[in-house]
């Protein structure tokens, strides 16, 4: 109820009357007396702002500069115009919000913040506090100043080394090597040339341009060169910035790349000497993914050395450097963050799948589920499809005859649009008489800024053929099948890496993932909805009654209450439901009852279905024999300013270590990444799922010896929590530990 | 015959939409005897309309729906024009709004024009009864006066220079989808191919001010060229045409972006630019004056032979007639809608208009100034002279007639009235109409958002039927522009 405002304010159209506007009350009649009264009622007011912390004098006039320059007391402003203009009187304390969610106090014409301090405050309203706004600082169209020094180091005394380039090199030189035209140094010694041409050769097999000569290999010399390459990153699309260390001893570094646009000429892609470690070697690629040869030599020109560098998306910025930081999490070596050592060990084992030396491929098939394709994600672009072809020797199925599939093996790995395939996964084989089972998948969802760390999901084997794609929303989660291996269910590595839409999801989103049509829906199971109402607070519960029947379905679903609701809440449901209401005392004598539905729901504390197929979509998920219990994300929506904020306030626990040992809920963020989705949960949201009937009854049994449950939480709907949970929630699912999602965070 | 183009805002006729779309046919279409009039939907009075047309052109929101309701019945042509697809992402919550708007227009329309054949399916799947035509963007006479010059001079200035201008150019996001400058960093790696010859390259962007944040930013940074990034105007647009040798038009394949006219491509060859496209083969049209890869590009540059050339300069004429010809897509959009008759199907009903969580007080002056009803729903909080407002708690939703709209009442159920009551300020009388009581239920105001979304669709339902109940049959409108998905009739099926 509107609470009759006291008259601490001034008369809306009198405040602080100017000479003018006194002297038109004097003609009037007012009098002096009614102009004393007025400034006494203000003074009054003033007092109480600037009593309230809410009030901040200072605040005021840094927000609104405009009150500073006119030298307005900013306490008179709020209170004669301020609140009038949508200000805002301090930082906890929104003008706008107030008065929209409280349309008694709009129309009234009191001043809300006053409103609240005197009569809302006591009657429970919020008082929406501001949020901070970033303002921008220069708009990008303006110029920026100079930069302000950030870092300062002595200039090396080297003296400076004077070095050839490759275009000065001269055919007619005595001891000089070129391959395919290309003059790459000298090289005196007969068999280093062999090793020199066979590597050239070896990276023509690797780009896919020789079908059968592999070359030698990786000629270089280890023990007297190490791996000298210290760190590559993208500087942009096609460009590798290289930082390489030769111990002090100045080295020319030139980089070779078959390009595929020209028919796979062998080009020259960078050069340019280190002297030291902070020297730095652009590599301006052909095709940002083909593999790289590197060939090191002298100052004057003698070639030295030789590195193969299969993978170079494997480079901070690059396509698969996600695949890079879980291969690293995973591996001990101390060359597990090392790009080129771990992609020579991955083509060395691709190099097994594709002249078939070893078993046959793990995936033989490579499908893209196109569903909500933008059709320009990488997948898609030539350069990409050229290498899935040249080097990885794999095609997108796409149905026609022409895909290219790899022989003898049989698994298939099916993707979203916004994914690729890991390089890992393509270059396994599969040892052989390996059973045909389900496998563990586990994908990277990153962003492309390589500063931002990247997540891990892996889902458990059981669950993967379980999580169909919902309807025709592309989906989510990649799928692998066929494979002939159960060795893969223990690896930790990628099959995919999503490429993360760094677009952050809006709240139309969070409430209603997916706008699936009811026609696509299967026709509803009854359901009867728990509900336990001496966990609510009044109101709450006859709006989630009100929700509730407003389910798709719902004219079949019994309410049982366990204790007594209040009396409108009973009215209300008496009305919503009709007959379809119970009372009881307890759970374990509802769950030793017959009940009349095949489906039992738990409706906690605050909880509103607010999307009407909620039900329905949840109920859906339990047509799967496998599926233990159903739930979705819930939602918490705040009124803020203008708007409403709406948060995902739980989304399930999930696993955080292999072992199973530590569960943990899935935090917002994370649980953003894979929206859209079903996923398998340890626990679900604790106040709301789905279960059959048996289940609950084994569920309150202690002497039940029901297997690991399998509860699946979907993201594809959501319902809204109103109340805080407070963990009073019976009965409670026993938890899944190896069922379950396991989540981990990778940083590079 | 009078045309009348109800645009969003005045600024609008300054946008690529009006100013290509209905500018270039201005002249063409007077020449026909049909006069375009574009007029901003602030300033727009559907009595006053002196026109015989409506068309309706991205005025998404309550009031152009009114109008077409209205002037459909008052016995004038009603069309949509229809050039970005907003409309068949079903699956995306933040869009419901724009498919609830086109739900509720289209039955009051008698046609709808469409950008490209894509858009045209599209109003099948809506409507598939209404006439539909494919009203292409047409290209600027004036800029193919000396084309051929342009095109020879620009070829020998790169031949000279060995200096490669590219441009693109355009709007650079999109609150929705993933466009502009994500489609050149998508597709920017193919740009690479023209740094291994012996031009310099060098790419410049004309795009507006707003997709230049730092993710927009840091898209143009990954691109393996360097770029400038220039404020977009359509003057600096007609000077960069002019300036470059080339234009790159990445597309993707997303809906939005494949059911696009051709205009950039047509702009880009009539004012003397090369094209370079990409992605979803938007410009197949044109295929044999523009370039897909860039190694065939880059050889034709090498023999120095474009395929946008003097020589070739009938194979353009013959495109351009065929896809963006002012005088051909003025002589077949006169054609159309000369076929086009007013139906009598809409029986003269008074438009109710209700009112969602927010009330645009324009549409709401718009309704009772044509002699419709302004109903507020429960959820409405607008401080309006509304006819009807729906007010009450949770349980008990009352319906309270305010003064002027008494007369409407049907006779039957005047002696029904009870009051007056206030509410605002303003009189109203509670209507008790005897069916409310094991209706559904309605939320009142103040309520919380999942509430209000859970029971809006049925809530509305139940006002939409009280209401013919009190004023017999009408045309109910909804005014629901919110961001929130909420659905309304039958555009949860679309």
């Amino acid at each position: 109820m509107m609470s009759a405002p006291k008259s601490t304010l001034p008369p809306r159209d009198g405040a602080f009357p100017k000479a003018s506007r006194l002297a038109r009350w004097v003609k009037q009649g007012q009098g002096w007396l009614q102009f004393r009264r007025d400034r006494r009622i203000r003074s009054r007011a003033a007092a109480v702002l600037l009593e309230s912390d809410l009030f901040d004098a200072a605040w005021y006039v840094r927000k609104y500069p405009d009150i500073a320059r006119v030298g307005m007391n900013p306490v008179r402003h709020y209170l004669e115009f301020g609140w009038r203009e949508g200000r805002d009187p301090g930082p906890r304390f929104s003008t706008v919000a107030y008065l929209s969610s409280n349309p008694d106090v709009a129309r009234s014409g009191v001043n809300p913040l006053l409103h609240y301090i005197e009569h809302g405050a006591s009657e429970g309203r919020g008082k929406f506090e501001v949020r901070p706004v970033a303002y921008p600082a220069n708009s990008p169209g303006e110029p920026f100043g100079p930069a302000a020094p950030v870092l300062s180091f002595p200039l090396s005394e080297d003296p400076v080394v004077r070095w050839r380039r490759a275009s000065n090199f001269s055919s007619e030189e005595r001891g000089l090597l070129s391959v395919d035209g290309l003059l790459l140094g000298t090289c005196s010694d007969v068999i280093h040339r062999r090793q020199v041409e066979g590597a050239f050769q070896h990276l023509r097999f690797c780009s896919g341009y020789s079908g059968t000569d592999v070359g030698t290999g990786v000629a270089t010399d280890r023990s007297d060169c190490p791996n000298p390459f210290l760190d590559g990153h993208y500087v942009d699309q096609n460009c590798i910035r290289t930082r390489w260390d030769f111990q002090g001893r100045p080295t020319v570094v030139r980089a070779y790349q078959h390009d595929p646009t020209r028919g796979g000429t062998l080009m020259m892609i960078g050069e340019g000497l280190c002297a030291s470690k902070i020297d730095i070697v652009d590599i301006n690629l052909c095709n940002r993914l083909f593999p790289l040869l590197l060939v090191f030599a002298s100052p004057h020109g003698e070639i030295e050395g030789i590195l193969e560098f299969p993978f170079p998306s494997l480079c901070r910025g690059g396509l698969h450097y996600p695949e890079l930081l879980a291969l690293a999490s995973s591996d001990d070596r101390d060359d597990a963050h090392d790009a080129v050592a771990i992609g020579q060990r991955l083509s060395s084992s691709l190099e097994s799948v594709v002249t078939g030396s070893a078993a046959p491929p793990f995936i033989s098939t490579l499908a893209i589920d196109r569903r909500g394709s933008l059709g320009s994600e990488p997948v898609f672009q030539p350069d990409f499809e050229t290498w899935l072809v040249k080097v990885m020797r794999i095609d997108i199925e796409d149905g026609s005859a022409a895909a290219r599939r790899r022989p003898n093996g049989a698994g298939q790995v099916v993707l979203s649009p916004d994914m690729i395939p890991t390089i890992s996964v393509l270059s396994r084989w599969a040892p052989p008489a390996g059973e045909v089972k389900d496998a563990k998948v586990v994908l990277a969802v990153a962003e492309l800024d390589p500063s931002q760390p990247a997540t891990l999901f892996t889902l458990p084997a059981e669950c993967a053929s379980t999580l169909r794609p919902l309807g025709d929303y592309p989906r989510v989660w990649p799928s692998l099948a066929h494979v002939s291996s159960n060795d893969f269910r223990n690896d930790e590595v990628p099959i995919a890496i999503r490429l993360r839409d760094q677009r952050q999801l809006t709240g139309a989103e969070k409430l209603m993932p997916i706008c699936l049509s009811r026609a696509v829906l299967a026709a509803p199971q009854s359901i009867t909805w728990l509900i336990w109402p001496t966990l609510w607070l009044e109101q709450p519960l006859r709006e989630a009654l009100n929700a509730l029947s407003a389910q798709t379905g719902s004219h079949h679903d019994v309410v049982a209450f366990v204790g007594s609701p209040d009396d409108a809440s009973w009215e209300l449901a008496k009305r919503l439901f009709g007959g379809r209401i119970e009372v009881w005392d307890n759970v374990h004598g509802f769950a030793r009852a017959e009940t009349s539905t095949p489906l039992i729901g738990y409706l906690g504390p605050g909880v509103i279905l607010h999307e009407v197929t909620c039900s329905l979509i949840l109920a859906s998920l339990l047509d799967d024999p496998a599926i233990t219990s159903a739930s979705c994300a819930l939602v918490e929506s705040e009124r803020t300013a203008k708007t409403w904020q709406v948060s995902v306030a739980d989304a399930g626990s999930v696993r955080r270590e292999t072992d199973g040992t530590a569960l943990s809920p899935l935090s917002p963020a994370e649980a953003e990444l894979i929206w859209r989705s079903n996923y398998p949960v340890a626990s679900p949201p604790g106040d709301l799922w789905l279960i059959r009937r048996r289940t609950l009854a084994r569920w309150l049994d202690p002497q039940s010896a029901e297997g690991e449950p399998l509860h699946i939480c979907t993201t594809a709907v959501t319902a809204s929590r109103t109340m805080p949970s407070d963990g009073r929630v019976a009965p409670i699912a026993p938890p899944a530990t190896s069922r379950s999602l396991q989540v981990t965070s990778l940083l590079g | 015959m009078k045309v009348c183009v109800l645009i969003p805002t005045l600024e609008y006729r300054g946008y690529a939409g009006a100013r290509i779309r209905y500018g270039r046919l201005q002249k063409e279409l007077a020449r026909r005897d049909v006069h375009l009039e574009l007029v901003d939907v602030e300033s727009f009075d559907p009595r006053q309309m002196d026109a015989d047309v409506l068309l309706i052109s991205k005025c998404h929101d309550a009031r152009s729906v009114v109008a077409a309701a209205a002037l459909s019945q008052s016995g004038h042509l009603v069309g949509v024009d229809l050039f970005d697809d907003y409309f068949s992402q079903s699956f995306d919550s933040r869009l419901l709004r724009f498919r609830n708007w086109l739900n509720q227009l289209l039955p009051h329309c008698h046609f709808a024009l469409c950008s490209s054949h894509r858009m045209a399916e599209l109003v099948g799947k809506y409507h598939p009864d209404l006439a539909v035509h494919v009203l292409n963007d047409p290209a600027e006479r004036a800029e193919h006066a000396f084309l051929g010059q342009k095109l020879a001079e620009k070829l020998a200035c790169l031949t000279d220079e060995r200096r490669l201008r590219i441009g693109w150019f355009g709007v650079g996001d999109n609150p929705y989808f993933k466009v502009g400058l994500h489609d050149v960093a998508a597709y920017g790696s193919a740009l690479s191919q023209l740094l291994r010859g012996d031009l310099d390259v060098e790419l410049t962007i004309l795009t507006n001010k707003r997709s230049l944040d730092a993710s927009g930013l840091a898209l143009i940074t990954q691109l393996p060229v360097e770029a400038n990034v220039e404020e977009w105007t359509e003057e600096r647009e007609r000077d960069l045409l002019s300036e470059v040798f080339a234009c790159f038009l990445p597309v993707n394949s997303q809906g939005f972006s494949a059911a696009k006219s051709l205009n950039r491509a047509v702009t880009a060859l009539s004012s003397g630019c090369q094209v370079i496209s990409a992605g979803y083969p938007l410009y197949a049209r044109l295929d044999h004056l523009i370039y897909r890869d860039i190694p065939s590009f880059v050889d034709d540059i090498a023999k120095e032979s474009m395929r946008h050339s003097q020589s070739r300069l009938g194979e353009f004429h013959a495109a351009m007639l065929e896809v963006a010809s002012a005088v051909v897509e003025a002589q077949s959009l006169v054609e159309f809608l000369r076929t086009l008759t007013v139906s009598n199907r809409d029986e003269a009903l008074p438009i109710v208009l209700i009112h969602g969580p927010v009330a645009n007080p324009a549409s709401h002056r718009m309704v009772q100034s044509l002699g419709g009803l302004s109903v507020a729903s429960p959820y409405c909080a607008s401080q309006l002279k509304f006819d009807v407002i729906f007010r009450g708690d949770l349980c008990r939703p009352s319906l309270l007639v305010g003064e002027g709209a008494i007369r409407r009442v049907k006779e039957k159920m005047l002696t029904r009235l009870q009051g007056p009551v206030e509410d605002a300020g303003e009189k109203f009388w509670r209507l008790s109409d005897g069916a409310g009581e094991a209706d559904p239920i309605l939320s009142a105001d103040g309520a919380s958002l999942p509430i209000q979304i859970a029971v809006y669709p049925k809530a509305m339902e139940w006002i939409a039927d009280h209401l013919e109940r009190a004023f017999g049959p009408c045309r109910i409108i909804f005014a629901e522009n919110l961001h929130w998905p909420i659905a309304v009739g039958s555009s949860r099926a679309c």
